[in-house]
């Protein structure tokens, strides 16, 4: 249900359909929001890329296309991420639209300590001031200090990418 | 970033396949892999030849997934040694085991380059 811009009543009289586009139809908005996840838990991800990509090369994966009424998006991640190599990390973006939302190493960047059994990661970044229609949101890593593999554990563990606009 | 999937590939170490195609292709960039376990994509500067993408194309085609990088060999020759101080009683350690065993912890704390040698200690002790 897309969501309408309230009215400011002043002294009239309203119509059946007012009140429901303006009640019924912006509490249904409200209750179902843009919102779009993909659970991850399959195979693992693996890249030896220094600069971000999209971790994965398969469209709808690891992305979410949502339709907005413009505002602000939440965009969440949570997962197991290592790097193969003692002296290497790993680093976790997201891109908005086909540009990186952070810049230098990104939302995150384990600085090399995931080694052997990886680390568990989690954010929840606050996209604001989006205008309305379709907006794009990919999960994007790279390995740092030029060492080993970056990868996002997914065989055995159940993570998750995903994006709703809230306001 | 031009991204090149290459098709049809089998088991691969990813690190060593890396390491090759670096010092071949200057303009390759690294590689991902996902779900799809028979592909990888290639990823290149703009700037890259065809000649140079089809070079890293052969080399993912010659690859032999049982070869190591030299970080990984020091790793599985460590590996080799300190396997065999599992179920030893530590009075009963040899001085080898004990090396080994604390080399492998070196290891696991970024210590050790991929010659073996022990890197300096402000690229590993924060």
């Amino acid at each position: 249900m897309a969501w309408t811009v309230p009215q400011t009543w002043s002294s009239q009289l309203v119509t059946v359909d007012e009140f429901n586009e303006q009640i019924r139809d912006n509490m249904l908005a409200l209750k179902d929001p843009p919102s779009g996840h993909w659970d991850i838990d399959d195979t693992d991800y693996t890249t030896t890329s220094d600069s971000f990509v999209d971790v994965s090369a398969v469209a709808g994966e690891l992305e979410q296309t949502i339709n907005t009424n413009g505002g602000d998006v939440m965009v969440w991640f949570f997962g197991i991420i290592r790097n193969t190599s003692a002296s290497g990390g790993v680093a976790i973006n997201v891109s908005v639209d086909g540009t990186d939302h952070a810049a230098g190493n990104g939302l995150l960047n384990d600085g090399g300590s995931t080694i052997t059994v990886g680390v568990p990661v989690c954010f929840w970044l606050l996209v604001s001031g989006l205008s309305s229609g379709s907006h794009t949101f990919r999960l994007r890593y790279m390995r740092t200090g030029g060492n080993g593999t970056a990868e996002l554990l997914a065989a055995s563990t159940h993570g998750q990418f995903g994006a709703r606009e809230i306001s | 970033m031009r991204e090149v999937i290459v098709a049809g590939v089998g088991p691969l170490n990813i690190e060593k396949l890396d390491t090759d195609i670096r010092a071949a292709v200057d303009t390759y960039a690294g590689l991902k892999r996902g779900r799809d376990r028979s592909q990888v994509t290639l990823l290149f500067e703009d700037r890259a030849s065809d000649e140079a993408i089809a070079t890293a194309q052969g080399m993912v085609r010659a690859h032999d997934p049982t070869s190591k990088t030299p970080e990984q060999q020091v790793l599985a020759n460590l590996r080799e040694t300190a396997a065999s101080a599992a179920g030893v009683a530590l009075a009963d350690l040899t001085a080898g085991q004990r090396n080994a065993l604390m080399a492998v912890l070196l290891w696991k704390a970024g210590a050790i380059d991929k010659d073996g040698t022990i890197r300096p200690l402000a690229d590993w002790v924060r």
